[in-house]
């Protein structure tokens, strides 16, 4: 198998894309430093190790740097291959679990900048983003069917790349008065199915530590 | 007709629906070009990819694979007795993949920033923006190939088709608007790689030609407004990218016109036409859904030219008056909508 001790993970805990890493690793055993990033004190590391865009977060495995959280998936599911695949064997199913990973990334810009809006809108504003995030939830747990994951019987690359981003629901239910549940009952069924996976639960910040995070975030950007 | 049953839903000028043409010319894959008329989506394309409803799809056995790099890892893993087109090793393959989404997210917007951008300042701006990119492309040139011919060394690869597909109309750009983007001098390495690109035989059959491009590039924004203007709904989701066809628009009828009057010079002509009939409905579309359509401000010379069109002999007597075809359009719509919907 092939070594894990050069494995380090430049990350930031509330970060979604982080938590992906997290997650993958977890399920496949790897060893790996951890170190946390203050995304308004970026370490020089950070800043050498992903030049261009100066984000996490970045996987840095034997001196090289991958970046870009999806990328960063593939790689790891490819050196690490034969523990927990992530990634059907199939082409044409590997091109559907790309699209819907590549989905989620898509639609997160809109999420974010809904998501902004659903914890910190007002009125008209907020209930039209409300409308916007629960449907591409919809979307999803249409996808998702009847299956147990959207990997099938196993988490796969689909659930790894969403799971993270349920860990905001509370905060923005709380903040926005609605209940995700309500409106997709499915996909938080599945979400709590996910979280009865030690590698998924411990990955994972607890939602009430992300809604602290979010009001702090919050009087910082004089939104309170 | 294909051996396999694969179609690829496109367009020629598509640099996107390149990507997956290329993939398949390297695997040595037959397959049914089927080219979607433009400002129209077919029943097909609608059905294969009702998530974006966007071309290239790839159909193969009656299944879709939408999203042009995707669709080419797909052609990769599918047809993997062919030359490799993704690298093998991990860490190449991340750095693949890793530019190629830089190329997506950041720099073609950006290249697309040159046409869009009003005034000298902002032209410049965005054209060094370009050049930042190319420079950094560069780089990440010299670490891939290895001093050989293409991204994906002594054979084009994933890279190679993730920036190369733009070529064409990074040519048509440097053309419009008089510019140098790839320079020998400031980016010698990448200068080379697209000349040998655009001469490889995967690529020569589908990369279209400069002067074609260019034409379907100046009247672009025409034929999306008219488009628009076949579908009201379109114009109340966004009337946004509206506005800035209009001024990209206005850009072209400066050119054509030349001081003159009209599209066509001292008399009304074929574009004057085309574009001028649908007067009447941008300013009832206009009114009903709050958005200022033609406006002086924007677009002085098209709004003086609706006026002078709208006054011509041969326009005065077939221009429905504004306030009629808006009282028509409010009965007309509804029942419209509704029929679309049942």
């Amino acid at each position: 198998m092939e070594g894990t001790k050069n494995v380090v993970l430049l990350d930031f805990w509330p970060s979604s894309f982080g938590m992906r890493q997290r997650i993958a690793l977890a399920l496949k055993g790897i060893e790996y430093e951890a170190r946390e990033e203050n995304l308004f004190d970026k370490s020089p590391l950070l800043l050498e190790m992903n030049s261009v865009h100066k984000k996490i977060p970045v996987l840095i495995h034997n001196g090289n740097s991958i970046c870009e959280s999806l990328i960063i998936l593939e790689y790891i599911d490819q050196v690490w291959h034969d523990k927990y695949p992530l990634l059907p064997s199939h082409p044409y199913e590997r091109s559907q679990a790309r699209f819907w990973a590549d989905y989620i990334d898509k639609k997160y810009l809109q999420i974010y900048s809904t998501g902004r809006r659903v914890w910190s809108g007002e009125g008209e504003d907020q209930e039209k983003a409300k409308k916007e995030f629960i449907e591409i939830f919809k979307t999803l747990e249409g996808e998702l069917g009847d299956k147990t994951y959207f990997g099938g019987d196993n988490l796969g690359f689909v659930d790894v790349a969403l799971v993270p981003f349920t860990s905001w629901f509370y905060s923005y239910e709380t903040c926005a008065n609605f209940s995700i549940e309500a409106e997709c009952p499915k996909l938080v069924a599945w979400a709590n199915r996910c979280m009865q996976i030690e590698s998924v639960s411990n990955s994972l910040p607890h939602p009430h530590n992300i809604y602290a995070y979010v009001l702090e975030l919050k009087h910082k950007l004089g939104l309170s | 007709m294909a051996e396999n049953d694969l179609k690829l839903l496109g367009a020629w000028p598509s640099p996107y629906v390149m990507r997956p043409r290329i993939a398949l010319n390297i695997k040595s894959v037959g397959y049914d070009f089927l080219e979607e008329q433009f400002g129209t989506k077919s029943d097909l394309l609608l059905k294969s990819n009702p998530i974006y409803k966007k071309i290239p799809v790839l159909i193969h056995d009656g299944k879709p694979i939408c999203e042009s790099l995707i669709i080419v890892e797909y052609i990769d893993e599918n047809w993997n007795s062919g030359p490799s087109i993704l690298p093998s090793d991990p860490y190449d393959r991340a750095i693949a993949r890793f530019w190629a989404t830089y190329i997506d997210d950041k720099w073609f917007p950006a290249l697309r920033g040159i046409a869009a951008a009003q005034g000298e300042d902002a032209k410049k701006a965005a054209t060094e923006s370009v050049i930042e990119g190319l420079v950094l492309l560069e780089d990440a040139f010299k670490n891939c190939s290895k001093g050989e011919k293409f991204f994906g060394r002594d054979k084009i690869g994933y890279l190679d088709i993730a920036l190369g597909c733009f070529l064409g109309w990074t040519r048509v750009t440097e053309k419009l608007n008089n510019l140098k983007l790839l320079d020998e001098s400031k980016t010698p390495g990448l200068y080379k790689w697209a000349e040998d690109f655009c001469a490889d035989s995967a690529v020569k059959d589908v990369m279209p030609e400069t002067d074609k491009l260019a034409v379907a590039a100046k009247w672009f924004p025409l034929r999306r407004v008219l488009a628009v203007a076949q579908g009201d709904d379109a114009i109340k989701a966004a009337p946004e990218p509206v506005v800035e066809d209009l001024v990209l628009l206005e850009d072209a009828f400066k050119n054509c016109s030349k001081a003159k009057k009209f599209f066509g010079g001292d008399k009304i002509g074929y574009v004057d036409i085309a574009l001028g009939c649908f007067l009447g409905w941008m300013r009832v579309t206009g009114k009903m859904h709050n958005v200022k359509l033609l406006d002086e401000a924007k677009i002085p010379s098209l709004y003086k030219w609706a006026e002078d069109f709208c006054a011509d002999s041969a326009v005065k007597d077939v221009m429905p008056e504004t306030d009629k075809l808006a009282q028509a359009a409010k009965i007309l719509l509804p029942k419209i909508r509704a029929d679309a919907s049942s």
